[in-house]
């Protein structure tokens, strides 16, 4: 009977996985168990179902409305559409009306949201009492003080130190100015970038000071000196777009744009380029004069007889001042010579000759005839202030002319220089009013503190370029009450001050007044976003554009001598892309968000490059001390290949000391410790010599990086080809190539109809496209993501145990010119391995592989997941349902892109209120133990299904758009149907530079990525000359 | 020959059963009377089914007590459409609870019950300008994606999930709610089995 019965158990119970879970719960112990563990978790609680007093008329509960209002990440001001679900506000996405964002953003604009409901916000107005410590009043009595104080102080004495304001919003502060006889001089306006070298420079050359927009998508060699124009320049996302046009390639002519970086360090614009030309800090003047000196010897310049009088001498060699050898200017020569469209990009910002080179550099573009893509009437930053017109102020303080002084700016404590003496300043003010939204270090030092609205509470306009208006409007009522809007705060001031200086009862009046608004146009324009009279991509530069006289032009630039004592190290502070000046560091996705350059989440480095290190004996997280004239600071060190020799870095925008929890003591300000040092403009230097740097002999456990090794290590990810192979390449082949990895692996010829269509089939098959040559590595995407699909932050310290939760991660790779010159033709990939392992030689090629779930046609999670909690659906996605897993990670071990992310805690619970407003009601608030990854955003396909559904038809072609992709500001990522023959995403998978990451493991990703394409013949070029 | 059967195993399975037994008893007890649980609890003790609260047959519970005891049956006599107060079933994925001015918009003239102490409520609530907080009748885990809208507009009755309201006082639930019986409908009418149909 025994063997009877034994085999009678093992036949008679198939038992499949869940088959097991099946006997085991019909077991009575394992009931008990469960019952146990039941009662001891779950806690039925019935939820209160609380409906509305009346009825809001327009909202529908559950479904989205959209509100055009616009950015306040920096003051580029792009319109924005703010998501607002249920009342609240919950995801940012560009307006496709507004010409400068296009439906795109940056990083940064993605994260307002997080500021909105900042958990340190200034909720009441503060009063300091005499012993130094605040006192809570209302916003009514806040206001009379203020008003009090303005009438009897002296009109001249009052000064306001605003941001960036443009159209009416400006009037009204010169209005509310002259209304109670402030001077309009008394207007400070500051923000940490003044662009103020630029705005110098066109004014010695042009004779007009302006930020001129430059028109890089009609160029086709770009040469930047130092410009970050994609990072912190006066439009990321403008900028971004066109960049990713002009360098993409265009398969039928086989060309593309080229992009020269010259520059000491490279941030993400500098990482775009196709080649980087690593001059000494300060040597880009001298590579620039040795520029212009050789195109008019080769007389490769339109203006001859001018030209000629242009030309200067050098002091010396230019090996010994830029660093570069003199061959280098004779290929950009050459490269300028042979292409149609040059543009140089002259600096925003940089060492003490940046506005030199900035004239320099307009003077090149003049000679060639490139001035056509600039265009002068540019951006409205013109009337912004410099480092050193905020020196002149502190001075009038110290003269005691400043009796009152209203900060409605970005906390200018924490962004000024601390040489300037800001601070010490502040405290000589009898009267000092901050009108911060925030917690900060200005209101710290205010007597009374008003707070503002947040952005996206507000009313108001921007007008960043003449003729292209941007409206704010609030997108949510204002969450404290006690909180008003500074605009309307000044109104009723001034309206107490002098009665009946504002006839209008508050700022969205005045606005609508100034425009001269009827009640249907003023609906319409706040529906549109703006009034957007001027598109800069359909307006050129004047040609006729005239020089001033040669002589002036010649004695306005000065180029200094910047060896000032050659001891000591050289640092070069910059800002960094998501954080901008600091004002993004309250939110707590910024804080973890992995800088473009060094991959560092919550926290700053001193970068260095990898050989400099090792001839120094310093190693990753090694904490340094940087000494300057007595002042210290402490940082880990990180090696970075995007930095000469011999050279440091810091990044700027951390080390708050009061800007909210999750910015305070983050990382170090290098502005605290910088000696003074002007430029010809007034702006700051952001390059300094004789620091001291100094081992402290402790070091981190590990920095908080999501990157192991910068190079690809013999692995085939990063997928890249050539401009001279690009013509041979074969959609076809690929594909073929593709299929027998799929027929080797499933040799029975079954590959065909396992998983596929066999199951159920679909009208839909969603599919991804991802251009690597359009990506630019700005990150964007990362955090769209996290806000779509309530990706939690994990905290420094999770991310320095490798637990960091980016759905999608940009991995960056760097090549040596060799491994790209040698190893890439289609066939020998093999000898490319080789050579990539061979990580002595400086890598400065990049590729940057936006990475997540490939949706594998044959997953490898799918295999291993033991109760079916991953799987793959009808319509080609790679399904991960949270409430099934039970958290073996068999999964993300199986993984081969390492895209599966784990929750070891509950990192929801992180999130503080009122943060968790901007949680996504369509999308689960996963909890610890189950495992994540991206879904292609299954909660806007599920609602475009539903949607078509409901109407009887089928989903369009570009109705559903993954976060991901609705973001990129390069248009990188397409995404559709693939059984519809003419959605976007079947065209682009044509193209001949398709491939699949990690193709030979026969998983058949769904993502395709078209390759990068290299330009060889310039690194050929180049290396000729090197020789 | 058979072995004997090992009895110091039976004996720690029936002492680790006991074990368990005692402990869910106690778990119990003591979660009976706690505070995190709400008032509704206490209330409804009687009516909640702790071994199909674990077994997740019903979520409790079915009726629970409602602050207005409003009678569905009557209303629906009256003609009123379901849509008329949940109106957002159609459009949106939650079908809505009628608001207090809703409420109000009849009652005010509704001179035949306009003393019953049940619609004085209404006026309280209103008064004070708070919502009735109504419990949850028909609640869904978290982890469960669940739209009104495709249902309706698929021609689902409300009946089918709901039961038939017009012969019930307070809400009451009828289905179980679980997945299986989700999914049984899901299968006879041919919609998406697939788990993604409801869980991201």
């Amino acid at each position: 009977m025994g063997e009877n019965g034994k085999e009678k158990i093992t036949d008679g119970v198939d038992l499949r996985k869940r088959e097991l879970f099946k006997i085991f719960g019909k077991t009575s112990v394992a009931v008990g168990t469960l019952a146990l563990i039941e009662s001891c978790t779950r806690k039925p609680q019935p939820e209160k179902l609380l409906p509305y007093l009346e009825f809001p008329e327009t909202v529908i509960p559950g479904i989205p409305y959209w509100f055009a209002t616009t950015c306040s990440g920096c003051p580029a001001s792009c319109g924005i559409l703010v998501k607002v679900e249920d009342l609240i506000p919950r995801k940012i996405e560009g307006n496709p009306d507004n010409p400068l964002s296009r439906g795109k953003t940056c990083a940064r604009g993605q994260a307002i949201i997080h500021q909105l409901f900042s958990p340190d916000r200034i909720k009441k107005p503060r009063l300091k009492k005499a012993d130094g410590n605040f006192e809570e009043i209302d916003i009514q009595s806040a206001i009379k003080l203020l008003a009090e104080r303005l009438k009897s102080a002296n009109p001249e004495k009052v000064f306001i130190l605003t941001g960036n304001i443009t159209g009416k919003t400006e009037k009204f502060y010169l209005d509310f100015a002259s209304k109670i006889g402030i001077p309009a001089e008394n207007i400070i306006r500051w923000e940490s970038f003044s662009f103020a070298p630029l705005r110098k420079a066109t004014k010695i050359v042009f004779g007009k000071e302006t930020v001129p927009v430059f028109r890089i998508d009609r160029a086709d060699l770009l040469i930047s000196f130092g410009a970050d124009f994609l990072d912190t320049g006066p439009s990321t996302v403008l900028y971004s777009r066109w960049f990713a046009k002009f360098h993409s390639v265009d398969e039928e002519n086989n060309s593309k744009g080229k992009f020269i970086y010259i520059s000491p360090r490279r941030n993400l614009t500098g990482l775009n380029a196709d080649r980087w030309i690593k001059v000494k800090p300060g040597g880009e003047i001298y590579f620039a004069i040795s520029l212009l000196n050789k195109l008019i010897e080769k007389s490769a310049v339109k203006h001859k007889d001018v030209a000629e009088r242009f030309r200067t001498y050098l002091p010396g060699k230019l090996e010994e001042l830029a660093g570069v050898p003199e061959s280098y200017v004779d290929v950009v020569v050459e490269e300028i010579k042979s292409s149609k469209n040059p543009l140089i990009f002259p600096p925003y910002f940089g060492d003490e000759n940046s506005t030199s080179l900035a004239a320099i550099c307009l003077i090149i573009n003049y000679l060639l005839g490139a001035v056509d893509k600039i265009i002068l009437e540019g951006f409205e930053y013109t009337k912004l202030s410099t480092p050193k017109d905020i020196k002149e102020f502190i001075d009038k303080v110290r003269q005691q002319k400043v009796e009152v002084l209203l900060v409605h700016a970005y906390d200018p404590v924490f962004t000024l220089p601390k040489f300037l003496g800001f601070e010490e300043a502040l405290k000589l003010i009898p009267f000092v009013v901050s009108f911060s939204y925030h917690e900060d270090e200005t209101s710290l030092f205010a007597h009374l503190v008003i707070p503002d609205y947040h952005q996206l509470e507000k009313w108001g306009d921007a007008e960043i370029i003449k003729g292209l208006v941007s409206f704010y409007q609030p997108v949510i009522s204002p969450l404290y009450p006690d909180t008003k809007q500074t605009e309307d705060v000044l109104i009723e001031v001034a309206n107490l001050v002098k009665e009946g200086a504002f006839q209008v009862p508050s700022f969205k009046d005045y606005i609508r007044a100034e425009y001269g608004f009827s009640d249907e146009g003023w609906v319409k324009a706040l529906e549109k976003g703006g009034i957007f009279s001027v598109d800069p991509e359909n307006i050129l530069g004047s040609v006729d554009v005239s020089l001033q006289p040669v002589e002036q032009i010649k004695d306005a630039i000065k180029v200094r001598n910047q060896a000032k004592g050659s001891e000591g190290s050289v640092v070069i502070i910059y800002p960094s892309y998501h954080l901008y000046d600091g004002r993004m560091a309250n939110s707590p996705w910024i804080q973890e968000f992995f800088d473009v350059s060094t991959r560092l989440a919550w926290r700053n480095a001193l970068e260095v490059n990898p050989k400099t290190a090792e001839k120094l004996g310093l190693k990753n997280a090694d904490i340094v001390e940087i000494t300057y004239n007595g002042k210290k600071i402490e940082l880990p060190v990180i090696t970075y290949y995007g930095i000469a020799e011999e050279v440091f870095a810091i990044s700027l925008g951390r080390g708050h000391k009061n800007y909210g929890r999750f910015a305070n003591e983050r990382g170090v300000n290098p502005l605290q410790i910088i000696p003074e040092s002007f430029d010809e403009s007034g702006e700051i230097s952001f390059v300094y010599s004789g620091f001291e740097i100094r081992k402290t002999g402790r070091r981190l456990k590990r920095l908080p990086t999501n990157e192991g090794v910068p190079r690809q290590l013999g692995r085939e990810v990063a997928q890249f080809t050539t401009l001279s192979i690009l013509p041979k390449l074969d959609a076809k082949k690929k594909f073929k190539e593709l299929e027998d990895i799929m027929k080797k692996k499933f040799p029975r010829g079954d590959w065909e109809k396992y998983g596929r269509d066999s199951a159920k089939p679909n009208k839909y098959r969603w599919k991804m496209v991802i251009d690597l040559d359009k990506c630019i590595g700005c990150s964007a995407c990362m955090i769209a993501c996290q806000i779509e699909n309530n990706i939690p932050f994990v905290g420094e310290d999770q991310v320095i145990r490798g637990r960091e939760m980016t759905w999608v991660r940009v991995e960056r790779y760097f090549f040596t010119s060799d491994e790209v010159l040698h190893s890439l033709s289609a066939e020998n990939h093999k000898e490319h391995s080789e050579l990539s392992k061979d990580g002595e030689t400086n890598p400065d090629k990049v590729v940057f592989v936006p990475m997540m779930c490939q949706q594998c046609e044959y997953a490898p999670c799918e295999y291993v997941c033991p109760v079916y909690a991953t799987m793959h659906t009808s319509d080609g996605l790679n399904a991960q349902v949270y409430n099934r897993c039970v958290g073996t990670r068999f999964c993300a071990n199986n993984c081969p892109y390492k895209v599966r992310y784990f929750n070891w805690h509950d990192y929801f619970k992180n999130v503080p209120e009122p943060l968790t407003m901007v949680f996504n009601p369509s999308v689960t608030v996963r909890s610890k133990g189950v495992m994540e990854k991206c879904t292609f955003c299954i909660q806007r396909i599920k609602y475009a299904e539903h949607e078509a559904k409901v109407q009887g038809r089928d989903i369009k072609d570009g109705e559903v758009v993954p976060a991901c992709a609705q973001v990129c500001p390069a248009d990188a990522i397409t995404f559709g149907n693939i059984k519809d023959e003419n959605s976007a995403v079947s065209k682009t998978r044509k193209s001949k530079r398709v491939n699949w990451v990690l193709k030979e493991l026969g998983t058949e990703p769904s993502i395709t990525y078209l390759e990068k394409v290299f330009v060889d013949e310039l690194d050929k070029k180049f290396k000729e000359k090197e020789v | 020959m058979r072995e004997k059967p090992n009895i110091n195993a039976q004996k720690v399975l029936a002492i680790f059963s006991f074990t368990l037994f005692v402990l869910t008893g106690i778990i119990y007890a003591a979660n009976k009377d706690s505070e995190k649980l709400g008032d509704i609890r206490k209330v409804k003790e009687k009516e909640f089914d702790f071994w199909k609260a674990v077994f997740r047959e019903i979520p409790f519970p079915e009726k629970p007590p409602q602050p207005i005891k409003f009678p569905h049956n009557k209303h629906i006599a009256l003609g009123i459409d379901c849509k008329f107060c949940h109106y957002y079933a159609e459009k949106s994925k939650y079908a809505g609870v009628p608001s207090v001015s809703t409420c109000l918009g009849c009652h005010r003239y509704v001179a035949s019950v306009m003393n019953s102490p049940e619609v004085q409520k209404i006026f309280k609530y209103a008064e004070e300008g708070k919502p009735i907080p109504w419990v949850k009748v028909h609640d869904l885990p978290d982890f469960v994606r669940f739209t009104h809208k495709i249902h309706v507009n698929r021609g689902i009755d409300c009946k089918e999930c709901h039961g038939d309201v017009a012969q019930m006082d307070t809400a009451q639930r009828v289905a179980p709610l679980t997945m299986g019986w989700c999914l049984d409908c899901h299968r006879k009418k041919n919609a998406s089995t697939e788990c993604f149909a409801c869980h991201y």
